[in-house]
């Protein structure tokens, strides 16, 4: 099945410095305010306008097949919000948006709601897929590498996401290196199953962050190429699905945002679908 | 002892009764003998009741009886009451007495061999021939396998390889029918290990009423002793997958102590396990073990212990040939949902050789993904088509509406359980099952229990529930091969994370495992059947992923559970052309009956087909049967062929019709001597009781063999001639008069009347 999810918006890529300057200044006020909700991310339950759910309309996760769990890390040295807590970066809007596109593309029976589950929850091993970004800040203790890798290996799947340049790969390879001393991290070429088990992705390419549009880079930092790359277990299969200098989260959350363009939304969702088909397959 | 003293109260054997019939000797009629009787009491009583004697009604009606009795005893005697018989006459009779010289004749029997007990028993100098050679010609034979003159008791050897009692009988029989035979004599210890196949001739000697006495020999119960009864293992495996078996122990002597079970692949030891003797002398033990090596394998089963000392070792042990070949079993998967069960069952047999299971997934509406095919063309468009779908093993259906499949469809799902022999595994699911419809599909008799619980729900709870296999689901699947491992990991399983609820279990399915939910609620969850010539399952859940998820990485129970399940599901699928022998091992015989089956691509038998065998035998060589066409059964093809020499033989199949090649077909068997002698040697009394009535002669324990020379002499068979034997000087007679009179006189002397 192919996508619909064509762009709606005035704004196309390459056209604003065509627009006229009241229009560049109403983009910057509104991605100022955007920086700002951000920088103050809200505590778990506070829910964007935009996509919330009316409050007890969704049923728990223990009635669905499929939930989005959402990665709770702790990341002491990031600086956007006050508390350091970089897990939740696009939360929940990113979540809930992409959990619309899954739910329409596919039959999974999933709830619409994401969830949060930290890595020494016990409901952890409930929930075989697990998303995190910003794993550039990621810092694991011992105990929570040896349950990630446990659970990783009794066949959960780890997609991380929205980190960028050398520093943060640095920093991320040291983390996950805590969880597989002794597994590499290797490219995951376009044949891969996970580019077709749902979509079929013949064509990998960089997905910008919302940055994108005030600065017109696609890349952050100096992660100026796209790396899809991936821990495999003894069976050939992909544990760990990484996408760097890319960001997934914001091409979800920024879906309905006219001036993001559509290529990279159609990609975040086929690429976010195909891995949870992926997950829920391999 | 009671056979003493019945001939000692009524002066002939009980047999003479039997045969012979009863009659007054004195020619007076029976109805002058009546009045006589009935005056004797009449008169008798007319007599007391005029004397009026002092006595109560009881005492006086006591004397009235005793009193009549006596007279009437004597009256009988005068009327000379004979037994009318036909006796057979001397030397001109022949009896036929076959003694048994197999192998378990060597086994000792109190200080003796059991053949010595007999050679002194039937020897030269023994009465019991001379006194049957004084009334009959007597032929002597031994036997094992078949029958052979017997010149002297000295000539036994006891080491026959086996024991074919019945045809020997049969033998002795055909060699002497044409003679006036008297009866047969069989002396042996009963333990025939080679069934008859000679019905005609034992019919014939039912019917001409020729009894068989049978002498038995030997322990009828040995008083310590370990025996490996059956080894029941597959005649085909796959490499490094869980070979399960059956071993039937037999132990007498040994309740509450302990024994080594060992298997050995070649020499090399497998597998050892502790059992302890419960109180039943039979029980059967399963056996898992994982075959280390590719190629035609003996493995061998053994049991010792060292508590007692054992009457017989030889019966310790039996080996089995097993065929480990790469060959992995082709299962369909249809998914109708993504979903963590799909992807877990799949992770679970992904690294199982001998299944292959490809699957297809509904991903969306209208958009399949296909995992596990072997080409780009493999359900390309879908469930495949009748011919195509044949050629798996196997279908396991997940959350699919049964609307799913078209009615076409459906009828071609229920021809491949039901005509193919495949297997069918429906899964639980939020479109499966009650909520899938299929309790008023085209599909509903494949579903081994009743959708539709007493309360009517059929609803997929989402909610955890306790696996709980009954005795039998825990017989047929292992959580490990180690038996200790194996009952913790049951133990240590999580519970499921969904479960659906079911009904009652058709008749005929069995129910492997149950589920128990938080309420303590508890109903069948994982039924099996068969139907047709194929077998179908459910399990009616889809979180058994929990048990991979909640379970530490090396725990592979969730592994193992799938790997058994679907391979019990699969594992008599049967090929399109196959040949099997009725048996993995010939032990001490050599006629081996082949069975082959051919069956066309949509499994249409194919009875003009001419199916051509070629034997490869121990030694190189090869021999080619052309099978004939069983003509009580479509498809199926027979054939017998004599193995000689011990060893492992293989058999190839080539069916064709014309030019073309139906199909092809292999298999093998094993030969082997000296086996049969060793196991269940102990006396089988009931064998030989049941010889013995079945043609009117008698079982005796060869100590009481005395008794027979005379109870030849009342044989309906051979040349008699009838004989009248007087009754009236009976001892019995005398003592029932003076058992009356004295009795009579003692009670009346205690009354003061005399």
């Amino acid at each position: 099945m192919d996508t619909d999810n064509s762009c709606s918006g005035k704004f196309r890529r390459g056209g604003l410095k065509t627009k006229s300057l009241l229009r560049l200044t109403g983009l910057l006020i509104l991605l100022t305010g955007a920086g700002w909700a951000m920088q103050r991310l809200p505590p778990p339950g506070v829910l964007d306008s935009m996509v919330a759910l009316p409050a007890g309309s969704e049923a728990p996760a223990s009635e669905f097949e499929y939930v989005f769990s959402r990665l709770a890390h702790y990341s002491p040295g990031f600086s956007l919000s006050e508390d350091g807590q970089a897990w939740a970066t696009d939360y929940p809007k990113a979540d809930r948006q992409f959990l619309q596109g899954l739910l329409r593309y596919t039959a999974i029976q999933g709830r619409r709601e994401e969830q949060v589950l930290r890595p020494m929850d016990s409901e952890l091993y409930g929930f075989p897929f697990l998303y995190a970004v910003e794993v550039g800040y990621m810092q694991l203790t011992d105990e929570e590498a040896t349950r990630l890798r446990e659970y990783l290996l009794r066949g959960g799947f780890l997609l991380v996401d929205d980190f960028h340049g050398t520093q943060e790969w640095d920093r991320f390879q040291r983390q996950i290196r805590k969880v597989f001393p002794d597994r590499e991290i290797v490219d995951v070429d376009a044949s891969d199953p996970v580019f077709h088990c749902f979509f079929d992705i013949h064509e990998l390419f960089q997905v910008p962050g919302l940055q994108y549009l005030y600065s017109g880079r696609k890349y952050e930092k100096d992660g100026y190429e796209a790396r899809y790359a991936g821990i495999y277990d003894d069976n050939g299969r992909i544990m760990v699905m990484i996408n760097f200098n890319v960001d997934l989260g914001d091409a979800w959350e920024w879906a309905d945002l006219p001036e993001y363009p559509e290529q990279y939304t159609s990609m975040a969702y086929r690429l976010g679908v195909n891995y949870i088909v992926y997950a829920m397959t391999h | 002892m009671g056979e003493t003293l019945f001939q000692f109260l009524f002066k002939y054997p009980a047999v003479a009764f039997e045969r012979g019939r009863m009659a007054f000797a004195s020619g007076w009629p029976g109805w002058l003998l009546a009045l006589l009787i009935v005056a004797a009491f009449a008169g008798i009583g007319w007599h007391l009741r005029r004397s009026k004697p002092q006595l109560s009604k009881a005492a006086l009606g006591f004397v009235w009886m005793a009193q009549a009795l006596t007279i009437s005893i004597l009256i009988v005697l005068l009327w000379r009451p004979a037994l009318i018989l036909s006796t057979l006459v001397p030397q001109r009779n022949v009896i036929g007495v076959l003694v048994d010289d197999s192998a378990s004749m060597a086994l000792p029997d109190g200080e003796r061999t059991r053949i010595e007990r007999v050679r002194e028993a039937l020897g030269e100098s023994s009465p019991l021939l001379s006194e049957l050679g004084e009334n009959f010609q007597v032929r002597t034979f031994s036997f094992s396998d078949q029958p052979r003159r017997l010149q002297s008791m000295e000539d036994l050897t006891a080491q026959g390889a086996s024991s074919r009692l019945e045809d020997s009988i049969a033998g002795v029989y055909s060699e002497l029918r044409h003679l006036p035979l008297a009866g047969l004599v069989v002396v042996t210890d009963g333990a025939q290990n080679i069934a008859s196949t000679t019905g005609g001739d034992m019919q014939e000697i039912l019917a001409r009423k020729i009894p068989i006495y049978t002498l038995g020999i030997g322990e009828t119960e040995n008083s310590r002793d370990i025996q490996i009864d059956e080894l029941s293992l597959p005649r085909t495996a796959l490499p490094d997958s869980m070979i399960s078996g059956g071993v039937t122990i037999r132990q007498r002597g040994y309740i509450g102590r302990k024994a080594k079970l060992e298997v050995r692949e070649g020499n090399r030891l497998l597998k050892s396990q502790e059992i302890e003797f419960g109180p039943a002398p039979i029980e059967t033990v399963t056996l898992n073990f994982t075959p280390q090596t590719i190629g035609i394998r003996e493995y061998t089963v053994s049991i010792y212990s060292d508590s007692l000392e054992e009457f017989n070792t030889r019966n310790n042990f039996q080996s089995r040939v097993v065929e480990v070949r790469e060959q992995a079993a082709k299962i369909l998967y249809i998914e109708g949902e993504p979903r963590w069960e799909y992807k877990f069952i799949r992770r679970a047999v992904e690294l199982d050789s001998s299944l292959q299971v490809a699957s297809i997934l509904r991903t969306s509406e209208n958009k399949f993904y296909r995992q596990g095919i072997e080409n780009a063309a493999e359900l390309a468009e879908g469930l495949p088509e009748q011919k195509e779908l044949f050629e798996y093993d196997g279908l396991i259906i997940g959350s699919l509406n049964a609307a799913f499949f078209s009615p076409q469809q459906q009828r071609e799902i229920f021809e491949f359980v039901s005509r193919r022999g495949g297997g069918l595994l429906f899964l639980g699911g939020r479109y499966a099952l009650g909520e899938g419809g299929y309790q008023t599909s085209n599909l509903a008799d494949l579903i081994p229990v009743d959708l539709i619980p007493a309360h009517g729900m059929t609803k997929l709870n989402r909610a955890r529930a306790q696996f709980q296999p009954t005795a039998r689901g825990a017989e047929r699947i292992q959580l490990s091969d180690d038996e200790t491992l194996n009952r913790e990991n049951w133990a240590a399983l999580p519970a499921l994370g969904t479960y659906q609820e079911t009904g009652e279990p058709k008749p005929g399915a069995v129910v492997l495992g149950e589920a128990v939910t938080e309420q303590g609620k508890r109903f069948p969850i994982l039924i099996a059947q068969r139907f047709g010539r194929g077998r179908t399952a459910i399990f009616a859940t889809d979180g058994s992923w929990r048990w991979r998820m909640e379970l530490d990485s090396s725990n592979h129970s969730h592994e193992f559970f799938w790997r058994q399940l679907l391979s019990s599901v699969v594992e008599d699928t049967p090929p399109f052309t196959s040949i099997e022998t009725e048996k993995p091992l010939y032990a001490d015989e050599t006629r081996v009956r082949f069975h082959a089956q051919v069956h066309d691509e949509n499994f249409e038998p194919v009875n003009g087909a001419n199916a051509v065998a070629t034997i490869h035998t121990p030694d190189g060589r090869s021999e080619e049967l052309t099978l004939q066409h069983a003509v009580e059964e479509d498809g199926v093809f027979w054939g017998e062929w004599d193995a000689i020499e011990p060893g492992v033989y293989r058999v190839d199949l080539k069916a064709t019709l014309g030019e073309k090649e139906i199909g092809t077909g292999t298999s093998f068997f094993q030969r082997a001597d000296g086996i049969l002698e060793s196991f269940s040697s102990e006396q089988n009394v009931a064998l030989l009781r049941r010889l013995a009535e079945e043609t009117g002669g008698q079982y005796y324990p060869l100590e009481d063999a005395a008794a027979l020379p005379e109870h030849l002499t009342y044989s309906p068979a051979g040349v008699s001639v009838p004989e009248v034997r007087d009754l009236w000087d009976m001892p019995i007679w005398l003592l029932l008069l003076l058992g009356l009179k004295g009795t009579e006189w003692t009670l009346r002397k205690s009354w003061k009347t005399v």
